[in-house]
């Protein structure tokens, strides 16, 4: 690749630098950091939910999984864009029409509960810190079949870099840097393609081979079963992911959102076509990998040519760190904002907040660090597990408490224990009993979370009218 | 295309040599494996694609116990390894678009750049860098890649004058930086006049 990866990265670089450094004159209050001042249209906001989206688990886990598994896995988006569709009718228009600046915030008021907030940021905080591990072993996984570093560099650099923007300008700096990194995806794996096409002589050659190789790669790898509990984890999280939701804030209004819905799935189809080509492409290229996490990185190095190369592998960094990005915006407003904000100093100025929230990114983002070491898994099981903890927690008392009116604090506070335990017990206990049973973890999880939801619900004090009213619309 | 296989069971690949010579109708592979270690089996998938016949001339390091057998298209041959390494020497003729390599079911340290691939026979003219691999061309004349993974096949590098997808793709990228840029620098100088007046 020669010089050309060097200077597209500098280039990448520079101009994420540049509007980083260009935002933060734009960014004097919380509520600039935290939602842009409000400002994010559809197309920007699409590309910014798609970013988000589209994460280290896309380009690296997926397309490894498509790698080793074939075509079948293609079938789980269905799910993630149930997930979005849920989002853009029943949760969406609400959470923007309320207009927080923090999901827990949305918790707190709807349930008219400090409780129910403080425990929604602490299992948000839990959460994403086993996706933030997914995306540094992600980085850790291309620096060393593209750049031949140690894992613990590149995770470093990918740390600095993606703290140093979100430091700087909040969410308004990573909306535009997104909609750049969603344009820098969606080119360089589309483009990918026909060279590919190309160098295995065709669809058919290619097809025909893998089903040679192993004839569940064109088939059915996992079982139906299986395909519909993943796409369940991955919608039904995606319904009510709390870094999804924080976008929504900054977009204009109501209708802004559910546009910017329509171009981020749009966004996604195409990316994720690409990502299932590529994989099973690569697989024809290079049968056995050491790893299939390395399937991306191995093409973008070793098979395309520079230019096309180099810009893939600044997609595959450019999705590690708008996700690592997002994450970091919830969690760090999750420590500030909403424990540190709400509970140790409800007093405290909108500098200190802010420079609280600044100091909560940077310790948040390096504890993961520590765990991507450890290599616990392939990054496509770790942003499957992570999605079925959001789920089991969060999917009930977001999705069913902005649009069922008898939901109460001790209700959403049930649920979201309730199913997080349902799913870490049934996760390490009757996992392995899968595909005897049928029945996975996340669906046990939101199971759980939603009888003890309905079930307290009905058992305590309801909701004060004041907090209801905001999301439901008054009786005449 | 067909693939075929030669089966052999180990845990990893220390190092791969494949050199390749290129005739007008013909070509001659030999592959060399170091597997590190003696085990019992080895395994290799090799594609044959249509119009190409794949002639086996020998096969070193293995055992008279070496068996074929085809399923669905698939042809396995099992060897058994009397040695660390194995050598595959085989003859491509008919179409030689791709040239297939055997590829062993166990994977090299990443990083570690364990396969190294050679051709010789290619029209100095070629745009090696545009072959799968790239290749690198050396002063001997002959084309060489240093990879990480064995490949499925070798696809000799296009000529000069030949219009290619790589190429096609490359002026692509650069188009669509330099219309977006064009775009954005347009539509900016379009705000700052709305703006100034």
């Amino acid at each position: 690749m020669g010089v050309v990866l060097p200077v597209v990265l500098v280039i990448y670089f520079g101009l994420v630098l540049g509007i980083a450094i260009w935002t933060s004159f734009h960014t004097r209050t919380e509520e600039d950091f935290l939602a842009a001042g409000r400002s994010i249209g559809p197309v920007v906001g699409g590309a910014v939910l798609a970013a988000t989206q589209i994460s280290a688990g896309t380009v690296v886990g997926t397309l490894g999984r498509h790698y080793l598994t074939g075509v079948s896995w293609w079938w789980i988006w269905f799910g993630v864009w149930a997930g979005w569709l849920v989002s853009a009718f029943f949760v969406a228009p609400k959470l923007r029409r309320f207009g927080a600046l923090t999901v827990p915030d949305y918790v707190g008021h709807r349930f008219g509960s400090e409780r129910a907030r403080a425990l929604a940021a602490v299992l948000i905080i839990v959460s994403y810190t086993i996706y933030l591990v997914a995306q540094f072993q992600a980085s850790g996984e291309i620096a060393l079949a593209v750049f031949g570093i140690q894992p613990l560099t590149a995770m470093l650099v990918v740390v600095a870099s993606t703290a140093l923007y979100t430091l700087l300008g909040g969410v308004r700096s990573s909306s535009y840097i997104e909609f750049l990194q969603t344009l820098i995806m969606v080119t360089g794996l589309v483009i990918a393609v026909p060279v590919l096409v190309d160098h295995v002589g065709g669809f058919r050659q290619a097809v025909s081979f893998l089903e040679s190789l192993d004839a569940r790669l064109i088939g059915w790898y996992y079982g139906p079963k299986e395909i519909a509990a993943f796409g369940v984890a991955f919608g039904l999280s995606i319904a009510a992911a709390p870094y999804e939701m924080t976008r929504f804030y900054s977009m204009r209004d109501e209708r802004t959102v559910r546009q910017a819905i329509g171009v981020s799935i749009g966004f996604q189809f195409i990316i994720g076509l690409s990502v299932m080509a590529i994989g099973l492409f690569t697989r024809v290229l290079f049968p056995t990998l050491a790893s299939e996490d390395q399937a991306s990185s191995i093409m973008a190095f070793e098979v395309l040519p520079p230019i096309v190369g180099a810009l893939l592998i600044v997609a595959m960094l450019s999705a590690i760190m708008s996700t690592v990005n997002s994450i970091l915006l919830v969690t760090g407003a999750g420590v500030a904002h909403d424990l540190y904000g709400k509970f140790i100093r409800p007093d405290a100025s909108q500098a200190h907040l802010l420079a609280v929230n600044r100091i909560a990114i940077v310790v948040l983002a390096i504890i993961p660090i520590f765990f991507a070491l450890q290599k616990y898994g392939d990054v496509q099981a770790i942003v499957v597990e992570q999605s079925k903890f959001i789920a089991s927690f969060f999917f009930v008392p977001v999705v069913i408490g902005l649009n069922w009116r008898r939901g109460t604090a001790a209700g959403a506070i049930a649920g979201m224990l309730g199913g997080f335990l349902a799913c870490l017990i049934w996760e390490f206990t009757g996992q392995s009993g899968f595909a005897s049973h049928g029945i996975d973890a996340v669906e046990v999880g939101v199971f759980t979370s939603l009888v003890l939801f309905v079930l307290v619900s009905r058992f305590t004090r309801p909701v004060p009218e004041e907090n209801l009213s905001t999301f439901f619309p008054k009786r005449s | 295309m067909l693939p075929l296989a030669v089966l052999v069971l180990l845990s990893q690949l220390g190092a791969a040599d494949i050199s390749i010579e290129i005739a007008s109708s013909s070509a001659q592979v030999e592959a060399r494996f170091d597997f590190g270690q003696v085990a019992d089996s080895v395994r290799f998938s090799l594609i044959r694609l249509p119009g190409q016949a794949v002639e086996f001339v020998n096969l070193e390091g293995v055992g008279a116990s070496t068996q074929s057998s085809e399923e669905d298209g698939l042809v396995w041959v099992t060897a058994a390894l009397e040695e660390s390494s194995t050598s595959v020497r085989y003859r491509v003729s008919g179409s030689l678009a791709r040239i297939p390599i055997p590829v062993p079911v166990v994977a090299a340290e990443p990083g570690a750049g364990a396969v190294r691939i050679s051709v010789r026979g290619l029209d100095a003219d070629a745009r090696f860098h545009e072959g799968f691999p790239r290749l690198v061309l050396r002063s001997d004349g002959s084309a060489v890649a240093q990879l990480d993974n064995v490949p499925s096949f070798v696809r000799p590098p296009p000529r000069r004058s030949a219009w290619s997808v790589n190429r096609g793709a490359q002026l692509l990228v650069v188009g669509l930086v330099v219309g977006a840029s064009v775009v954005w620098i347009l539509r900016a100088r379009r705000r700052t006049r709305a703006g100034s007046s």
